[in-house]
């Protein structure tokens, strides 16, 4: 007789097609006992062991087995998509309680018992996770580990054997490794290069680069000052919401502050081209793009998908976008501020005055000279662009709206761009003369003031702001916080934020008082979690640039709101959030484990935090410490970018947006399009051909193996400190060995020296050596 | 295995077997990062494929040629009678005027004065400026309905290429790459060769991976320089023994580097990268030497004449290059707007046509002795075509609204026109394609489908054709 599914038996309702129908059991309890197939009902039904299923024949010996092994390793359920929203769909209460955009929640460490391995709270939390999960953490990493460890994280450059000396004897010495590692981390957090490392990530995300993008690519040569902004603001520690302020409204804070004017050069940094016919369009998409850039990256919502329509998994709709990008739409952009203070430019426009007193004839004959042409080159200019663009452009300035003022930027701009050079048409009479009084002109070079630093910067209209309308609504939206982060009360900020925008200029400004509200923490739960990805190399939330559905939600929750509270209790200080994330014990785990294959059965991805994880160096880390091993780093800090092949620092080294077939950008460097919160990071035979084949390396390596035989040294001094050099460590026995037989032919007479081309090799192999590109 | 896994890391929505995280598919694969896992990263890392068509491909692999910067559909293969009635009037009423990129307004129209010939069996036009395409024609499908957002070269080329006018999508190249693999490991799948040493325009970005890993974007070659992919070689004064023993030492290091580290796959990558690396140094210079061709292959493609020299060249590599697996080969003709023609289109264009011609018919006409035809595609066309309209008297300027590209080989039934522009050829009337749709055909030929071949990119599934585009069915049935 055939027997009922067992299911049946069990009263049905089971589902094995969900993980919700998994979860939830069949009528007589849960079906699956996590982590022990002997204890779970289905495991019993495909042995056949007093149930039967499938009912019909029994599994295949192998399937079964790969069922059991599943339950043993906690029949993990992959994620599932998330649900679809209906459009139009209006924001309930759930949408508000997402975990990313509720009130933070008070939290404290967890307290542990027996607990000997916490060092701060952040490891409370961690090892309540690892505990539940049944893994130990890992040993602490050596202090050579340890130090090479913290000196590419904090710098982005290799400890110098004198700096891991210097370490290893504090620690040799000091009553606890606590204090000499303290001191360690003190000296990183006020080593300038702690700016320059730390403005890469920042720069990433923003899409930083340094030329237009689009067909000319042309070099933006004076971009570099918002870069040393974010190098200068890292190293001072400025104040979170004052480093978002000065960046979305630099321009809109009453100070005479001339960083916050570089700064707004973030709202300078998006793809453009002059040379551009369809200016309303190429406009259109700057300005979405602005806003793409906002959402992305302090609200950590892709609210780009909500241009078109409304987001189909964030309670965000097309109407929240609008509202976003309102805050935008009044934004000109300026090229002729300069980051000076106002008595800098004072006392430039008094010298200015003087030269201009003084060259005042000679001035009057050159503008009349060039005057016709010019008017011809406008005109051509002009005529190029669509009627109503040219319409724009001819309307009196006071009478403009934001846009017809944009438009008509974007045209004069295309003339900026083209009349640099000689004038086109000019006669040759007219020639000579221009020449002559430019000679004459500069013959008063010395009256005239040095120019003052020119910037790339923005400011708000003052006229009427265009208004933002979804593409054919008949409606101007105002500017407003997405709705969801709305709550109503009045305390709210973006209560606040409303009031603000309502009472007119000063967009941006208030949109920044909002981002960096601490009563408006997902802003703030964003930042929190960049700096823990910063240092961990991956989030609590894995996806920085993505907290809504579609991302992953945070593999530490109560960590990450606790830290979130402490960053604002701290006076949003993100050197402070540095120390205790490096101070903490997590941080300090060794990269193997003495059970590592256990561990990574219960939890493979490593997101308990059990192990400090083996990482490639960036693109620019593998550059510099390159340079630094062979002791050729131009350590200067800031300034205009150079040419690769200038021994300056990555960072340094002027990007294209079109260029990006260069070593940096083989080893994943970002590429200034996209807004970067987590590198790709490849490994391909090309990085290999150019590693072990490219004269790059090869010079380095030659350098580096100079250096090292500099002091006419015997080969196993020379190979060692090779080897201190690139790897941070001293060798082992077998390493050394193995080294010196390499690097040593005999000479003539048969006695062993040092053979200064292989050397060389030596040293080459050690830069392509997986112990060089990778830190523990 | 290697399919499902990719797919992983790019989990689309709503498809269980798909809808698998990187830390999922560890955890139901079981071994942890065992064998299964570091497949995975190497299939990820290093040939970097899903590997698996979605349906029965009809090409392998993708030569196209690039006529970058616009060539003239009106004076090569969409032959307009009225454009010639109406030469030196002004465009009718009828026609309306696009935003031009150079915004000449009001200029008269431009007679081709070309001679025009039908071909072969199936009698497809084609001007006096191509005899030698001419030739092929029964093999070629001529499609004269296609459209782009770019109106300029800058957003012309970089949609051509990516699909998208804006800058920051991977090439076509490089989903095909992501899409199907490599079918040989010791050269680059995606190829790019331009036929001077400049740079098209975008640059390099033209054949990117945008926001796909690295490993997917294209290579460039340069079959005239010593060092054909750049880094092939051994630095000057390696010898080969040095190299072995370089390479000995650095395997030494690197195990032993490895071994103290288990569970970290991606240091095994990292050697099997350089065991890649050396093969590749081994089997490129072989691929691309032109020494073992015959004199009559080398006629073919006009080597002996150096006006087709240089493009003859590229060809003949191409057709090697497909003949070793490589899926997907770009070729740049005018490299760097060359085909730009906004004056004096007469004199730019007989040059340019005179380089490319007898090359371009005489890798058909290779291909298809070889029998390498039928499964390789081969596309022809620019990033736009050019106005019917004037520009400074002698020349055209852009035109996105309607232009003509063709294909041939790679299951393309030839012989056939696909599509039509209006009477003066300014705007795309029947049968449109847009270069979104073109896109999704060659995908399709290749075995992909444009709308299943996802790439998980901040949470959205990031599709080749971003969620538009269609095959054009019509490709081949005829």
């Amino acid at each position: 007789m055939r027997q009922l599914p067992w299911w049946r038996k069990t009263g049905g309702g089971l589902r094995l097609d969900t993980q919700a129908g998994l979860a939830a059991g069949g009528d007589s309890g849960p079906v699956v006992e996590a982590g022990d197939p002997e204890a779970s009902l289905l495991i019993a039904a495909v042995r056949r062991d007093g149930l039967e299923m499938p009912p019909d024949a029994p599994l295949p010996a192998d399937e079964v087995a790969a069922l059991t092994a599943w339950v043993q390793r906690g029949a993990v359920w992959p994620e599932a998509a998330a649900p679809l929203r209906a459009p139009g769909l209006t924001i309930s209460d759930e949408d508000r309680s997402w975990w990313a955009f509720r009130p933070l929640e008070p939290v404290a460490p967890p307290q542990l018992p027996d607990d000997h391995w916490s060092a701060g709270e952040i490891d409370r939390f961690v090892l309540a996770r690892l505990r539940e999960a049944g893994i130990e953490p890992a040993a602490e990493a050596t202090p050579e580990t340890l130090i090479r460890r913290l000196s590419f994280d904090m710098l982005g450059l290799p400890p110098t054997p004198a700096e891991v000396d210097a370490f290893l004897a504090d620690v040799a010495t000091a009553d606890a490794f606590e204090a000499a590692w303290e001191r360690l981390v003190d000296r990183c957090m006020e080593d300038p290069r702690y700016g320059e490392h730390q403005a890469r990530f920042w720069l990433d995300l923003v899409r930083y680069a340094e030329s237009d993008g689009w067909n000319q690519d042309a070099y933006r040569p004076h971009i570099w000052r918002y870069r040393d902004y974010v190098v200068t603001a890292f190293n001072n520690d400025i104040p979170y919401p004052q480093f978002v302020a000065e960046q979305l409204a630099g321009d809109e804070l009453a100070s005479d502050s001339p960083s916050a004017v570089v700064a707004s050069g973030f709202l300078r940094l998006g793809i453009y081209e002059y040379n551009q016919r369809d200016a309303a369009g190429h406009w259109n998409d700057i300005i979405n793009e602005m806003t793409d850039v906002v959402g992305d990256v302090f609200l950590g919502t892709s609210m780009a998908c909500a241009r078109c329509h409304d987001h189909k998994f964030d309670p965000v709709s097309r109407r929240d976008y609008h509202a976003l990008r309102a805050f935008f739409e009044p934004v000109i952009w300026r090229d002729d501020q300069t980051a000076a203070t106002r008595d800098e430019r004072l006392a430039h426009a008094q010298q200015l005055a003087a030269w201009e007193a003084a060259t005042a004839e000679i001035r009057e004959q050159i503008r009349h000279l060039v005057t016709p042409y010019h008017i011809r080159k406008w005109q051509s200019t002009v005529e190029k662009f669509p009627l109503d663009i040219q319409a724009c452009y001819y309307k009196p300035a006071a009478e403009r709206t934001s846009w017809e003022h944009q438009m008509a930027y974007l045209v004069a701009r295309q003339f900026q761009e083209e009349a640099g050079g000689p004038l086109s048409g000019i006669s040759k009479e007219d020639k000579q003369t221009l020449e002559e009084l430019e000679k004459q002109l500069a013959a008063f070079d010395e009256l005239k003031p040095k120019p003052l630093p020119a910037v790339m910067a923005v400011s708000a209209f003052e006229g009427t702001p265009s208004p933002t309308q979804i593409p054919g609504g008949p409606e101007a939206i105002a500017p407003a916080a997405p709705e969801v982060l709305r709550r109503g009360h009045a305390t709210e900020p973006s209560i606040a934020l409303a009031a603000a925008v309502a009472d007119g200029p000063g967009r941006r400004q208030a949109l920044a008082a909002w981002l960096g509200d601490a009563a408006n923490p997902l802003p703030l739960r964003v930042i929190v979690n960049r700096v823990w990805q910063w240092r961990f190399g991956q989030g609590l939330v894995p996806t920085p640039n993505d907290f809504g559905r579609l991302g992953q939600p945070p593999s530490h929750p109560a960590l990450l709101e606790w830290l979130t509270a402490r960053f604002i209790e701290e006076g949003f200080s993100l050197k402070r959030l540095h120390k205790q994330l490096v101070m903490s014990a997590t941080w300090r785990q060794s990269a193997r484990h003495a059970n590592a294959e256990l561990a990574q059965q219960k939890d493979p991805a490593d997101e308990l935090l059990w192990r400090s994880r083996v990482h490639r160096l960036r693109a620019e880390e593998i550059r510099d410490a390159m340079l630094a091993a062979c002791g050729r780093l131009d350590e200067t800090i800031g300034g205009p970018s150079v040419d690769a092949k200038e021994p300056r620092r990555g960072l340094y080294v002027k990007s294209y947006r079109n260029r990006n077939d260069t070593l940096l950008h083989q080893f994943d460097m970002a590429n200034g399009l996209e807004r970067v919160s987590v590198r790709n990071t490849t490994t391909t035979p090309t990085q290999a051909l150019a590693m072990f084949n490219g004269d790059e390396v090869l010079n380095r390596a030659r350098e580096l193996a100079q250096r090292v035989q500099a002091d006419g040294t015997t080969p196993e001094a020379a190979v060692r400190q090779a080897i201190r050099l690139a790897w941070g460590r001293e060798p082992t026995d077998d390493e050394l060995s193995r080294s010196i037989d390499f690097v040593v032919t005999d000479d003539a007479a048969g006695d062993p020296r040092l053979d200064s081309e292989r050397m060389a090799t030596f040293c080459h192999v050690l830069f392509n050596s997986g112990e060089f590109l990778y830190v523990d | 295995m290697r399919h499902q896994a990719s797919r992983a890391q790019n989990s689309p929505l709503g498809m269980p077997a798909s809808a698998i995280s990187r830390r999922g598919l560890l955890q139901a694969g079981g071994s942890g990062l065992g064998s299964l896992a570091l497949s995975w990263l190497i299939s990820r890392d290093l040939q970097a494929g899903l590997a698996v068509p979605h349906h029965a491909p009809k090409a392998r692999s993708v030569i196209w040629l690039f006529m970058e910067g616009g060539p003239s559909h009106l004076d090569l293969l969409d032959p307009k009678p009225l454009l010639n009635e109406l030469s030196g009037k002004p465009l009718p009423e009828s026609f309306s005027e696009p935003i031009t990129a150079m915004g000449e307004k009001g200029a008269p129209l431009l007679a081709s004065p070309r001679s025009w010939k039908q071909h072969g069996q199936s009698g497809l036009w084609a001007s006096d400026w191509i005899p030698h395409i001419a030739t092929q024609l029964d093999d070629i499908a001529v499609i004269r309905s296609c459209t782009t957002d770019g109106i300029n070269h800058a957003g012309g080329v970089c949609q051509m290429n990516t699909c998208l006018n804006t800058a920051g999508r991977p090439s076509l190249g490089a989903w095909v790459h992501y899409g199907l693999g490599t079918a040989n490991e010791d050269l680059p799948a995606f190829v790019v060769m331009c036929d001077s040493s400049g740079q098209p325009v975008n640059g390099p970005r033209n054949w990117g991976s945008g926001f796909m890993p690295a490993a997917h974007q294209g290579v460039r070659i340069d079959g005239a320089a010593d060092e054909p992919i750049r880094h092939l070689q051994p630095p000057k004064g390696f010898d080969a023994e040095r190299q072995r023993e370089s390479l000995a030492l650095l395997a030494n290091f690197n195990r032993a580097h490895a071994a103290a580290r288990p569970q970290q796959s991606e240091l095994e990558a990292r050697i099997r990268s350089y065991e890649l690396a050396f093969r590749m140094q081994q089997a490129a210079p072989e691929a691309v030497d032109l020494a073992q061709e015959s004199e009559a292959t080398r006629r073919l493609y006009g080597l002996d004449e150096k006006e087709t020299e240089t493009f003859g060249r590229n060809c003949l590599l191409a057709r090697r290059l497909v003949e070793r697996g490589v899926r997907f080969i770009q070729l740049f003709s005018g490299a760097g707007s060359k085909w730009d023609s906004h004056s004096g289109i007469e004199k730019n264009h007989a040059r340019l046509c005179r380089s490319m011609d007898k090359p371009v018919a005489g890798l058909l006409a290779d291909l298809k002795q070889r029998g390498l035809l039928d499964e390789t595609l081969v596309v022809w066309g620019g990033e736009f075509g050019r106005t019917p309209m004037s520009e400074k008297g002698d020349g055209r300027d852009h035109n996105p609204t309607g232009f003509s590209i063709w294909m041939a080989g790679g299951g393309v039934q030839g012989g056939q026109v696909i599509g039509a522009t209006d009477e003066l050829g300014l705007h795309a009337v029947e049968d449109r394609m847009h270069v979104r749709d073109i896109h999704a055909s060659i995908l399709w030929l290749l075995g992909l489908d444009n709308m299943t071949l996802t790439y998980d990119h901040k949470g959205r599934p990031e599709r080749p054709t971003i969620n538009e585009g269609r095959f054009n069915r019509r490709l081949i049935t005829g």
